[in-house]
């Protein structure tokens, strides 16, 4: 239900990763840097989606430049990470059940 | 003693001759299907394993070329033979980069040595169209690279330690693996992710690039020049808030809280509309500088289309208008599942100024406003000092390819990669089908031309 409110900021931390000079210079090369993302590791990635739903749109609005994460290259989960330096990283934002970090 | 019945009952049964072939043969099923997928995952991981030597070897010798081409810029002797060699670095460092990227290290292990061959890819590029344009290097120019070449030939040495211990086994993708498959990527053991930080920690002293080009480290620190007033309180940011669409139509907003680490401090809000669904709430989010409206974001799904093009544009800048963003011309328009995003630029006496850009959503059923994203003009908007051209609209239609027909000029200020801005003459025109936007540099005559063919649709 609230699937829109999840989504765009996570494809704004790709594309803020884009513009990183850390980071690869493609939406292809951030989105399969191995061990990036989970949704990529575990294949989640390939469920299809329909062209209407509202992870297009959440991704549409990405490309189009709303970016609720204020600029952030990094998000985790406080409840489950287990890496110390992502801790590390300055928190800007907490969306959802994700810390969204710089 | 009932355990044991049942044994003394599972004995007499494969006493049955007929019940122990057919465990036999279950037995031997088993075998052969736990041999092929043994098998599989063999292939998978070796697989895999090339994938990831293929990337490591590229990165390897993209490297070395990246050393011996930064070496031949050092002294290049001619602008032409500059321009031939740090064109070659831009994309042997590119190169090196794309392949660096694809290593199995999670990329906090990797990312300075990412930004460098970002930056060296990027900043000889930046220098080689100097080159072109005939333009020496600078005294600063050739420091830097001699600092880049350095810290190249550091990356190479540690990147050959690392070969070597590669080929004699001493590391492998293979120890890489403790968690199964899907954990493979991330998954990295003490002993070899040791030897990989070896490559970042090369770059411990190095500062990054401030020159031309996008991946420069002053990008982020620019001074945000539309981002003026006074801080505001919460409150404050609450009422700017729900006012953006309209008090009457919120049932309840609830606050988010300051974020103030991001590119923009902002107060964040989530309303929840009248008709709208809880779990959808609008999002919005108000600078704590000057209570600016830094973006509003809704979706919904939407109903037949009923509103046109023209009329969309008319409600988006009545929109903007209404909250004082005056002067903004619609430039270009994306529609998609019956949204409408239009890009609004500030126009200061016919001048386009692509800079200081708003965009705006607009629903196509029923022409509400579905979102706002004000963050290029918050970076750059200022009242600016338009200036006299140097070549006349004549001079700069003669630079026009001669196939181009023209169908409508004006004057336009454009970014840079690097967020400088260019006083231009800009051209609408066609070759053959294909819409262009043509920009030529209004200032300089003999310096750097700024001609730029953008496809445009």
């Amino acid at each position: 239900m609230s699937l829109m409110r999840d989504k765009l900021p996570y494809g704004a931390v790709i594309l803020n990763r884009v513009k990183n000079s850390s980071f690869p210079n493609t939406i292809a090369g951030v989105i399969y840097q191995p061990g990036a993302f989970t949704a990529v590791s575990d294949g989640q990635i390939n469920v299809p989606i329909d062209s209407n739903s509202t992870v297009v749109k959440a991704a549409r609005d990405a490309l189009n430049g709303w970016d609720p994460t204020n600029g952030c290259i990094y998000y985790f989960n406080p409840n489950t990470a287990t890496n110390k330096w992502i801790w590390s990283r300055q928190i800007v934002k907490t969306i959802g059940k994700h810390h969204f970090c710089k | 003693m009932n355990l044991k019945e049942k044994m003394i009952d599972w004995k007499n049964r494969l006493k049955d001759r007929h019940m122990f072939s057919i465990i036999i043969v279950l037995l031997v099923i088993c075998l052969v299907l736990g041999g092929i997928i043994y098998k599989k995952q063999r292939e998978y991981r070796q697989a895999m394993e090339n994938q990831y030597n293929l990337a490591f070897f590229e990165l390897v010798d993209y490297v070395q070329n990246v050393e011996n081409y930064l070496a031949k810029s050092l002294i290049s002797t001619s602008p032409e033979h500059g321009a031939e060699t740090l064109t070659r670095v831009w994309k042997e460092a590119n190169l090196a980069q794309i392949y660096l990227s694809q290593i199995p290290i999670n990329n906090e292990g990797l990312s300075n040595a990412q930004k460098f061959l970002n930056q060296v890819s990027d900043y000889s590029y930046s220098l080689s169209r100097k080159n072109i344009y005939n333009e020496s290097l600078t005294q600063e120019d050739l420091d830097n690279l001699q600092d880049l070449h350095q810290y190249c030939v550091d990356l190479q040495n540690t990147l050959n330690q690392l070969s070597a211990e590669m080929t004699d086994g001493t590391i492998s993708w293979k120890e890489l693996t403790k968690k199964g498959n899907t954990m493979f990527a991330q998954q990295v053991s003490n002993n070899s992710k040791d030897s990989f930080s070896n490559i970042d920690s090369n770059f411990g002293e190095y500062a990054g690039l401030i020159y031309d080009g996008a991946y420069s480290e002053h990008i982020d620190k620019i001074e945000k020049k539309g981002l003026t007033g006074d801080d505001i309180t919460e409150d404050k940011a609450r009422e700017i808030a729900e006012n953006l669409i309209g008090k009457d139509k919120i049932k309840e907003t609830s606050s988010l809280g300051l974020s103030e680490n991001g590119n923009i401090p902002i107060f964040s809000f989530n309303c929840i509309l009248n008709n709208g669904d809880k779990n959808n709430p609008v999002s919005i989010a108000i600078s704590k500088k000057g209570g600016h409206v830094v973006f509003m974001n809704y979706n919904r799904d939407i109903g037949a289309e009923v509103i046109s093009d023209e009329d969309a544009n008319k409600i988006g800048k009545e929109f903007l208008e209404s909250k004082g963003y005056s002067n903004m011309k619609e430039t270009y328009f994306l529609k998609e599942n019956g949204i409408i995003t239009i890009n609004y630029a500030y126009n200061q006496n016919g001048v386009v100024v692509y800079t200081d850009l708003i965009k705006v959503k607009v629903a196509l059923d029923n022409g509400e406003i579905l979102g706002i994203e004000t963050t290029g003009y918050l970076n750059s908007h200022e009242v600016r000092q338009i200036p006299e051209p140097n070549i006349t609209l004549e001079e700069a239609k003669s630079r026009l390819n001669k196939n181009l027909e023209i169908l409508s000029e004006g004057f336009a200020i454009i970014p840079t990669e690097w967020k400088t801005e260019i006083f231009c003459y800009e051209f609408k025109g066609k070759v053959d089908d294909t819409d262009f936007l043509v920009y030529i540099n209004a200032l300089n005559r003999k310096r750097r031309k700024y001609t730029s063919y953008y496809k445009y649709t």
